[in-house]
């Protein structure tokens, strides 16, 4: 069958036509996959667009191909055997018979012939050219359909695997970000349907400790082995799931990340993890569970801990050079000052002091920071460092202080 | 019958005997808030031509008052009074008082007083430092009064100065002392430079400086042996003068408060009173004389010798109570 495929003689009046027919392919290829999603609308399911997307992309390349093979141009037919079997691979992970997909290559092969008739009375195409043309579109198509059938033939195989196995697999593909409908194929022979809403939960485990598939079942994806092990399951189920981890391991740390879409599940398992990370540099509170939703700006403001520290060192150089209890007094008054803007009075009164002892703390902010403060950039920037890091020098953290006194003595 | 008309005519003389006047005095001396704790000390009390005046409570109101606040930066000002006086409420020296009503009371912690140099704490959590200017590594002022430094997150902020609060209505009675013949002397603790401001702005002509609890006896020895009759006022008389006035002494007088205007009424009442008893004694022995013999020569009868009795004792309570 590739011999046949790759060894198209046609005659001369024939490669006219076929030539002729080059610009048109896109048209012919929207034609094609108008008539296939409308003879088999069950096709597809619901991916419905994407899979019309999928048959457009199929027979445009496969068109391309057939006039390149046609007009005896050296093209690889790889990336066209791969979509088709792409497309076969896809019915059988979803679970579907053969019969919806013959369905649709027999539309299809019916809307090219249509349009091959056309052309050819438009030509006045002899009768055996026209012939010639059709044998070697049915050996092409034929051999396409075998395309289709090898990869109908891998996802039968593929669902027949252990679901453990594949519900693995698709955890895998939505930690990457992998392409949806990809997503949709793996979801399918995991047998876990994807919802609109998944919730991303890291969990820190004691040593040697993990959590088993069973302990979560149907309701969450997880990959067990490693600390923090990431658990996924539908968002409406999170309580459930969460109570079933901590029943099985109660002395873990579970960190749940608000609703995402599927399609932001690497960026949730990055948050979550940061969030761990932050209860262990005591930023976050050390709770059983954490509720990432309560801790955004904590998790977004610690998103860069490099950056973070190199503005430190730049834009709280005056702080620095202060004594500890200066710096820590200084630089939580003027951290209230920035997030409220509030009276001398009432920054007092939130802090605990005199109204006296906020003027006399402005004056010396104002005389360490002098115009700087002035500049919205600057103060914009000096805000978030201090609200990143406030919270850390509280909770111990004294790396700040330490880069900056080797780098004054450099 | 003669005989008793003698003796109920003579009876105003016998009254002469009973310590009018000292009760009258007493009395008077009590509105004035003095109390006379024996005839002794009232007696005392007249002869008394010097009165050694202790600085605290006499001339002055015995507290301190702050006198300037001298930032560093002008914009200090207030941090100053702020920072100074909320650690100023957590001594007891007088300086710290006055330095106190600077401010409100705040939050401190970490107090350490250093005796006679200053006092440290933390107010708001910033370091404080309140002290002797030379303490705090800050230059020494030379002015009237004393001068503290003040210090927060150990850089200086300025400079306090405190002085004697005078009474307004101090210079008034060391007027009146002198014009009862009782010549003040001011005896104070402090330097000669302040001790003579003060004595010169209540118009007190001589004074002691720098004298302590311990060298007051001498002094008073000394005052006592160059024949004058010395008084002692203040918080803490010295107890072998010949009279001493305070706020709760055991004997001489008690002053409710030690103001030299009520030592010089306590004095001048007890001059007054020594010449009411005179002016008493004599008169109800004139009285008694002059009834005795009107009774001897029969122009009394009983009834009559009553009835001048009567009239004698009332005169002679008159003249006491006109003392």
């Amino acid at each position: 069958m590739t011999e046949t495929h790759s060894t198209m003689t046609l005659p001369g009046s024939a490669l006219w036509m076929i030539n002729s027919l080059e610009p048109h392919a896109r048209a012919v290829a929207e034609r094609v996959t108008e008539r296939v999603v409308g003879t088999v609308p069950e096709l597809g399911g619901r991916g419905r667009e994407r899979f019309a997307h999928l048959v457009l992309t199929a027979s445009h390349n496969a068109i391309r191909l057939f006039i390149d093979r046609a007009l005896g141009r050296e093209t690889p037919s790889t990336a066209v055997d791969d979509l088709f079997r792409k497309l076969g691979y896809r019915e059988a992970a979803r679970g579907r018979d053969r019969d919806g997909i013959d369905n649709a290559v027999q539309a299809a092969v019916a809307e090219i012939s249509d349009d091959l008739r056309v052309r050819a009375a438009e030509n006045e195409l002899s009768a055996g050219a026209l012939n010639a043309i059709n044998r070697a579109v049915t050996a092409f198509i034929d051999h396409l359909t075998d395309q289709i059938a090898i990869g109908y033939a891998s996802g039968v195989q593929a669902r027949d695997q252990d679901v453990g196995v594949a519900r693995a697999r698709l955890l895998e593909r939505l930690l990457a970000g992998g392409e949806a409908d990809d997503v949709d194929v793996q979801a399918a022979v995991a047998q876990w349907e994807v919802p609109d809403r998944v919730s991303v939960l890291a969990v820190r485990l004691a040593d040697d400790q993990t959590i088993q598939a069973d302990v979560v079942g149907d309701l969450a994806l997880t990959r067990p082995g490693g600390s923090p092990q990431v658990v996924l399951c539908a968002t409406d189920d999170v309580d459930e799931v969460v109570a079933r981890v901590r029943s099985a391991q109660p002395r873990s740390r579970v960190a749940v990340c608000w609703p995402v879409p599927a399609s932001d599940v690497p960026a949730a398992w990055r948050w979550v993890n940061r969030a761990l990370e932050l209860v262990h540099s005591r930023v976050i509170p050390r709770r059983p569970v954490i509720d990432c939703s309560r801790y955004r700006t904590e998790i977004w403001l610690h998103a860069e801990p490099v950056m973070r520290r190199q503005l430190a060192q730049e834009l709280l150089e005056p702080l620095f050079a202060e004594t500890e209890n200066s710096r820590e007094i200084l630089s939580e008054t003027l951290l209230v000052w920035l997030e409220t803007r509030d009276s001398a009075p009432a920054i007092a009164a939130k802090l605990g002091v005199h109204p006296q002892t906020v003027r006399y703390r402005w004056k010396r902010i104002n005389e360490l920071f002098g115009d700087a403060l002035h500049d919205p950039e600057f103060v914009t920037q000096l805000l978030l460092v201090l609200k990143a890091s406030v919270p850390l020098w509280l909770a111990g953290d004294q790396s700040d202080f330490q880069l900056y006194k080797s780098n004054q003595e450099k | 019958m003669r005989g008793l008309a003698l003796l109920l005519a003579a009876l105003p003389a016998a009254i002469a005997l009973l310590p009018l006047t000292w009760w009258i005095a007493r009395r008077r001396s009590l509105g004035e808030g003095i109390t006379w704790l024996s005839r002794g000390a009232l007696t005392a009390a007249r002869r008394v031509d010097l009165v050694l005046l202790d600085r605290w409570g006499t001339v002055t109101t015995g507290e301190l008052k702050v006198a300037s606040v001298e930032p560093l930066d002008p914009d200090h000002d207030r941090n100053l009074r702020w920072f100074a006086g909320a650690l100023g409420h957590a001594a007891e020296d007088p300086v710290a008082r006055a330095v106190a009503r600077l401010s409100t009371r705040g939050k401190l912690s970490g107090v350490e007083q250093y005796d006679g140099v200053g006092i440290s704490g933390s107010v708001d959590r910033h370091p404080v430092r309140l002290g002797r200017p030379d303490w705090l590594g800050m230059e020494v002022r030379d002015g009237l009064g004393v001068t503290v430094g003040v210090q927060v997150d150990a850089r200086p902020i300025g400079y306090i100065t405190v002085a004697d609060d005078v009474r307004l209505d101090a210079a008034e009675g060391v007027r009146r002392l002198r014009e009862i013949g009782v010549e003040p002397v001011l005896v104070s603790d402090d330097t000669e430079k302040n001790t003579r401001h003060l004595a010169e702005s209540c118009g007190i002509e001589r004074w002691h400086a720098a004298i302590g609890p311990a060298d007051r006896d001498a002094l008073t020895a000394e005052h006592r042996d160059r024949g004058a009759v010395v008084a002692s006022a203040g918080r803490k008389p010295v107890p072998s003068a010949d009279l001493v006035l305070g706020l709760d002494v055991e004997d001489g007088a008690r002053l409710t408060d030690l103001d030299v205007g009520r030592i010089a009424t306590a004095l001048a009442l007890s001059r007054r009173c020594a010449r009411a008893a005179a002016r008493t004694r004599g008169f109800a022995l004139a009285w008694g004389a002059l009834g005795a013999v009107l009774a001897a020569l029969g122009t009394l009868g009983v009834a009559g010798a009553a009835v001048a009795a009567l009239a004698g004792c009332a005169a002679v309570g008159a003249v006491a109570w006109r003392a």
